[in-house]
């Protein structure tokens, strides 16, 4: 392929600016489609993944082997404080955090209310990725904070008191008296809802479960594998009756949806494929129609029916490699405007509230999307591949030409 | 609602039974069960009298228990002593006299409505509607159970399936009426071979499947009457989980005022 070709296949291009104009809109609009969806269902994928991570689930979780099922309070890690130095010693584990969680009644008057304490460690839980990380004030001995839900069903403030009534692990009634500190609104859609949190030690010593705790939930340092890591710390001693489970363990219907947003993009894909062909094929068959004359004269001059074949195809490939252009620039050109503060998917769909509450996890559906060289590539080799298969019909058709009748047409 | 949780209800509430004296329990038939039969005729049981009976057998104006429970748990078992006055089938008050830890602990049902009185922190709760299905007491009674008064006949639709044998009796079937609301779908009763004692219940959840079974047990005289002292409730689907009640006295047809149901007598009562 000369240098000349290019230049005639780009004239050529120029001859009907608004034929090519359209080809050309077609595949920029579907590359850009492919790149927005792409982007969107990472962004997507990406909230999940970190909403899962978060301070609800935490990158490794570790139980009783039966707790998950039963939930029942005695089903406890006994000895937690041994559990929690043999897993913090892992160089591997960025935090671990021991929890409590036991279903109880909550009273400020009369009226009960059902709700769950929730026992923490404020100090660790106050980190970046704990429960209580932006809390205010550190949560304080004899007092709790409640669910932001909680708080306006029970129509409770900062101040007041509470009456806690449940079931102690012995099986005794356990009661108390606890001053609310504050309401809270956390990335826990448990705890917003139903939760009363409370000092760990506080919550063993209400529920009658000293040094023990029904949740160790972990985050490892960055780029760690957590099936890696859970598997190591399954083999220490201290951890020998207890359940040790990664995320993808945890939550599998989670990983089913953040990689089903990976798979999205492909059926933009297919739609892109279908509308490049048409516009393309379009425009390839108008200008080779159009050409005919042209065609003929070039053969009846010496040229080969392959040279004209190649022009054809050169065009083609030319409005495609464009179209690609303009569509990816306007792709970046899109994720970069909406990285500062993302797109919040859920006022489109008319809801108030800008988060999604799924499976006691609080996924935020204000989306930054995120681009990966491989979508751009993607879509050019797609609409590439289109494109050759656009010009099949038109180039079989030049291949075919006799000079004469040609010249007649 | 109404709901044939009666069966619960009425032997935890046993003192409502029939008409009488104050009496200790003062005869056990262990094995033995009252042979007279008023409801058996021409070798069938005459199912709307022995109903009638058995719904009647625990309705009282007023009554002073004591029952003792023991509630056994896969890791745990703890018994708890407790004093019961009824009034009619609406009010009832449980107080809680041992152990220590939970000694004052009262329960206080008017209606439907339910109250705990817990003394450790002064205060009174009322029980939501939504906790009704939840553990009494850390039992596996629920609130609902003390909370339902009904009546077999009206939230039931009941016949006589035949002789029993497991345990010998009267198979009686109860099936819930299509508009009751209620956790139960089906009831089977075992009643006693003469009819006045019942033996056996197992209830059947919404989904037809066996969810409990009460076995009524140790049958003494209290007052005039034979009743079985001593139910126990397991729970089908929670391995290892058991409700024992045992009833050491019922004082029947006492003086129990009005006043005893009350939220300030309620606070008063330790």
């Amino acid at each position: 392929m000369s240098i000349r070709m290019l230049q005639m296949a780009w004239r050529n291009l120029g001859r009907s600016k608004k034929r090519t104009g359209l080809a050309l809109l077609a595949i920029a609009v579907g590359q850009f489609a492919l790149l927005a969806t792409n982007g969107l269902m990472r962004g997507y994928g990406d909230n999940i993944q970190a909403a899962i991570t978060g301070p609800m689930i935490g990158h490794i979780q570790i139980h009783d082997p039966n707790w998950r099922e039963e939930r029942a309070l005695d089903l406890m890690i006994e000895d937690v404080n041994t559990v929690l130095a043999s897993v913090t010693s892992n160089p591997r584990v960025e935090s671990a955090a021991a929890r409590i969680y036991c279903p109880v009644l909550a009273a400020p008057q009369q009226e009960a209310f059902m709700a769950v304490i929730v026992g923490v460690q404020p100090k660790i839980e106050s980190n970046e990725k704990g429960m209580l990380s932006g809390l205010e004030s550190p949560l304080e001995t004899g007092k709790v904070l409640i669910g932001y839900q909680l708080a306006r069903k029970m129509q409770i403030q900062a101040g007041q008191e509470i009456a806690v009534i449940g079931q102690a692990v012995d099986g005794y009634m356990a009661n108390a008296l606890f001053e609310v500190q504050a309401i809270i609104r956390c990335p826990v859609e448990l705890v917003n809802l139903s939760g009363i949190v409370m000092d760990l030690a506080q919550a063993q010593d209400f529920l009658a479960m000293p040094n023990s705790a029904h949740e160790i939930v972990l985050h490892l340092n960055t780029n760690e594998s957590p099936g890696e890591v859970a598997a190591a710390l399954a083999q220490r001693p201290a951890l020998k009756h207890l359940e040790v489970l990664p995320w993808e363990q945890l939550v599998p219907e989670l990983v089913t949806v953040i990689k089903s947003t990976e798979f999205t993009g492909y059926f933009v894909l297919v739609l892109v494929f279908v509308a490049a062909i048409a516009g393309i094929a379009n425009t390839l068959m108008m200008s080779t129609f159009e050409r005919m004359h042209e065609f003929g004269m070039l053969l009846s001059l010496g040229c080969r029916p392959l040279r004209i074949v190649a022009l054809i195809v050169l065009e083609a490939c030319l409005v495609a490699i464009l179209g690609v252009a303009l569509g990816t620039l306007l792709g970046y050109g899109f994720a970069d405007m909406t990285q500062t503060h993302g797109i919040n998917m859920a006022t489109w769909g008319g809801s108030e509230t800008s988060d999604m509450g799924f499976k006691g996890l609080t996924i935020p559906m204000n989306i930054f999307p995120r681009l990966q060289g491989s979508d751009t590539l993607v879509g050019l080799v797609a609409i590439m591949i289109t494109s050759l298969l656009a010009s099949i019909w038109p180039t079989w058709f030049a291949a075919r030409l006799e000079p004469m009748e040609a010249l007649r047409a | 609602m109404r709901n044939g949780l009666i069966l619960t209800v009425m032997t935890l509430l046993l003192a409502l039974s029939s008409p009488g004296l104050t009496s200790e329990a003062s005869k056990t038939f262990p094995f033995d069960l009252p042979t007279d039969s008023p409801f058996v005729k021409d070798g069938t049981l005459d199912v709307e009298a022995a109903v009638k009976y058995f719904e009647d057998l625990y309705r009282s104006t007023s009554s002073i228990s004591q029952v003792v429970m023991t509630v056994t748990k896969p890791r745990s078992k703890r018994t708890m002593g407790m004093k019961v006055w009824t009034r009619g089938q609406e009010r009832s008050l449980i107080l809680i006299q041992s152990p220590q830890r939970e000694k004052g602990t009262a329960t206080l049902k008017v209606e439907s409505n339910l109250w705990n009185y817990l003394p450790k922190i002064k205060r009174t709760i009322r029980i939501p509607p939504s906790m009704m299905l939840a553990s009494w007491m850390g039992s596996d009674f629920t609130n609902d159970d003390l909370v339902r008064e009904s009546s077999f006949s009206e939230d039931y639709v009941y016949r006589l399936v035949g002789p029993a044998t497991d345990p010998n009796g009267w198979q009686l079937r109860f099936d819930a009426r299509p508009d009751m609301v209620g956790l139960w779908n089906r009831i089977d009763l075992v009643l006693s071979p003469n009819g006045t004692i019942p033996l056996k219940a197992d209830y059947y959840d919404r989904k037809d499947q066996l969810s409990r079974t009460i076995v009524w047990t140790d049958v003494r005289q209290f007052g005039d009457k034979l009743i079985p002292a001593t139910m126990t409730l397991t729970p089908k689907d929670k391995e290892g989980y058991l409700t024992e009640m045992v009833y050491t006295t019922i004082d029947f047809d006492v003086d129990v005022p009005d006043a005893t149901f009350s939220l300030s007598q309620l606070e008063r009562l330790r």
